[in-house]
């Protein structure tokens, strides 16, 4: 199956080139193909806008990675995700990628 | 690029700490070395290196390190960052380390400082010896293999320089107002 992926970022946080890394490292394991698309977030009427919440802002078949519910839209933030284990990180966790993307593909079989 | 260059003396200031006080960096009772770090609440790249900077006091107070964090970012737009919630981090961390509030920015940009964390090391006559980022490993602190900021406090213990002078700091910008 294919997977849409859409990344927002900003370009004063380090977080989005290694983020896509990871995404496609995962698709890459597991054996899957995608659509990764992304957005270049300049203002904070575009933060809000696109639902911008830092950087990178993840979304995987239109669902928000790691989803927070906020009002609050900065286009110079970045983005924290929790941690495999304990505590938080500037990346999305390598191992709740490959159980979205592994349920996504089973969902499709 | 930092404002400071290598062998620049530092600029000192007096800012209000998260413990009650005004810390300067002329006070007698910091150690010979200062460790300058801006950072903040809010950046997850400050927050994957906190532990690490508790660390890093702790492991080297007895050589005369003393840790300065700055916050200076904008805790109108960023109100995890305002002094209040700094005095809550300081609490749930136990830092072992001044942490100060820079409200008017002055001090961050004296010092060229762009990144939260970004440090910068004095030597024990108050000379730059080192600028930039902790290490090189911010996400997992076992695969750390560089400890830049370490190297350069061992290099000084030891009467010498630092091999590695300067990096590039890897975290979220400052919040400008």
């Amino acid at each position: 199956m294919k997977i849409d992926i859409l990344i927002i970022y900003n370009d004063s946080c380090p977080s989005f080139e290694p983020a896509l890394e990871r995404i496609n490292e995962v698709l890459n394991e597991l054996g899957m193909s995608s659509n990764i698309k992304s957005r270049l977030i300049s203002n904070d009427f575009e933060a809000k806008k696109y639902k911008f919440i830092g950087s990178p802002t993840i979304f995987i078949n239109g669902v928000q990675f790691e989803e927070v519910s906020t009002e609050i839209y900065r286009f110079d933030n970045c983005r924290t995700f929790t941690k495999d284990g304990d505590g938080l990180s500037p990346l999305p966790s390598k191992k709740k990628l490959i159980e979205i993307f592994t349920k996504l593909g089973r969902n499709n079989v | 690029m930092s404002n400071l260059k290598l062998n620049d003396p530092y600029v000192n200031f007096l800012l209000p700490s998260t413990d009650g006080n005004d810390i300067s960096l002329d006070m007698a009772d910091l150690g010979e070395y200062k460790l300058v770090i801006f950072s903040c609440n809010h950046c997850p790249y400050a927050q994957a290196w906190e532990d690490r900077i508790i660390k890093i006091q702790e492991k080297y107070k007895s050589n005369g390190l003393s840790v300065i964090m700055i916050s200076s970012n904008d805790a109108l737009k960023y109100p995890e960052d305002s002094f209040p919630k700094m005095k809550e981090r300081h609490k749930e961390k136990s830092f072992n380390f001044h942490y100060l509030f820079d409200e008017s920015q002055e001090v961050a940009k004296m010092y060229g400082a762009e990144r939260t964390p970004e440090v910068f090391l004095f030597n024990e006559i108050g000379l730059l010896k080192y600028q930039g980022t902790i290490d090189d490993n911010y996400e997992n602190e076992a695969e750390v293999k560089i400890k830049y900021v370490e190297d350069a406090i061992e290099s000084l213990i030891s009467g010498k320089d630092p091999k590695v002078t300067q990096t590039d700091a890897v975290g979220c910008t400052i919040k400008w107002i």
